[in-house]
């Protein structure tokens, strides 16, 4: 206040009043848009070859899927995720976002299920996990039942033919820090199949899968969760 | 598969250039009339297949591509060598695959006397572990 009176005296008191509520209110700004965590969920649909008969018919019976489902061809799948979440792991390379998946759900054909999400992930590969030339984003979530482990992943590539090196500012991931939702959703990269929905199902007694659907024929799409 | 209908179509182009060409040479107006043109008939255009991989297995890449049909049998390349030759299906299943690696299938259709008629483009897929 004494640094008010004393600038009051120099008879511009009104500009450094101003200068400074102007300075709070960016201040507040900045903070209201920090420190919310904003949750925002992607939503992918699309097509993958369906099963032939012959491998339906050698299906176990008691899969979360029906043959029907199986049959169809058509599925999708729900990730909400928050997005303020901690890198978990120190490699400069990747980010490790555990706890940043709070659902994720998978649809084929008629059935739909929610996947557990305390083993699920979200992992960002900036040019790290030994290849400098390729960048990824993988999000994964897996249940264990009573046949085995069922893993839905969606995965995205951005990589180069050329042994380049994308780590830092040369590629799209520009770090390991989590991108943005639209890259999340929509990860550019240079060729058709590298970006795929995979669903396995792995029984412990199996050398192969059970199950292994993957398809890259998917439109996917990030939008903000607004409060219920 | 209608080789019949192709080589209709093929005698046909090459009539159709004969004309043209023939019909240059008069338009001319020079003084070399009389001299016989020699049209060798074009190549067919090449028709182009689509092409879609699909990660059937942990370690295998099913190549499924389009019909054409004057083509007799496809030949299915894969990083440039060729991985299957006289190919009747539309559909190859590759169990040579690897992790990490990637892999660029190429799909050529031929007739039946060989010529090259149909090319898919290039389709590239990381098998991702």
């Amino acid at each position: 206040m004494r640094f008010l009176d004393t600038l009051s005296a120099t008879g511009r008191p009104w500009a450094l009043r101003d200068g400074l509520l102007i300075f709070a209110l960016l201040l507040g700004a900045a903070f209201a848009k920090e420190s919310p965590a904003a949750e925002v969920e992607l939503i992918g649909t699309g097509t993958f070859k369906p099963l032939p008969a012959e491998s339906l018919a050698k299906l176990p019976v008691n899969l979360p899927f029906s043959k029907t489902d199986l049959a169809s061809g058509t599925w999708s799948f729900q990730v909400r995720y928050e997005d303020r979440t901690a890198d978990s792991d120190p490699d400069p390379y990747v980010g490790r976002y555990n706890g940043a998946i709070r659902a994720l759900r998978l649809t084929i054909g008629a059935t739909a299920l929610n996947l557990p999400i305390d083993r699920a992930e979200l992992i960002v590969s900036d040019g790290g996990l030994g290849f400098p030339e390729r960048e990824s984003i993988r999000m994964q979530a897996s249940v264990q039942t009573a046949l085995g482990v069922l893993q839905v992943s969606w995965v995205q590539i951005h990589q180069t033919a050329q042994r380049a090196d994308l780590r830092g500012a040369p590629g799209l991931l520009t770090s390991d820090a989590l991108p943005a939702a639209s890259l999340l959703a929509n990860l550019p990269n240079n060729r058709p199949f590298d970006r795929f929905l995979l669903v396995r199902f792995d029984s412990p007694s199996q050398e192969q899968p059970l199950l292994y659907l993957s398809s890259s024929q998917l439109n996917v799409s990030s939008r903000p969760v607004t409060a219920p | 598969m209608a080789p019949m209908s192709y080589s209709i179509r093929r005698f046909a182009a090459a009539i159709g250039l004969m004309f043209v060409a023939l019909t240059a040479g008069c338009g001319g107006g020079g003084d070399g009339g009389g001299s016989i043109v020699v049209v060798v008939p074009p190549p067919a255009p090449i028709t182009a297949l689509g092409i879609v991989l699909t990660r059937t297995g942990p370690l295998t890449v099913q190549v499924d591509w389009t019909d054409d049909p004057y083509v007799t049998d496809f030949t299915v390349s894969r990083d440039g060598y060729v991985l299957a030759s006289n190919v009747t299906s539309t559909t190859l299943i590759d169990h040579s695959v690897i992790f990490d690696q990637t892999y660029c299938y190429l799909v050529d259709g031929y007739d039946s006397r060989g010529n090259l008629i149909a090319q898919s483009d290039p389709a590239c897929i990381t098998v991702v572990p």
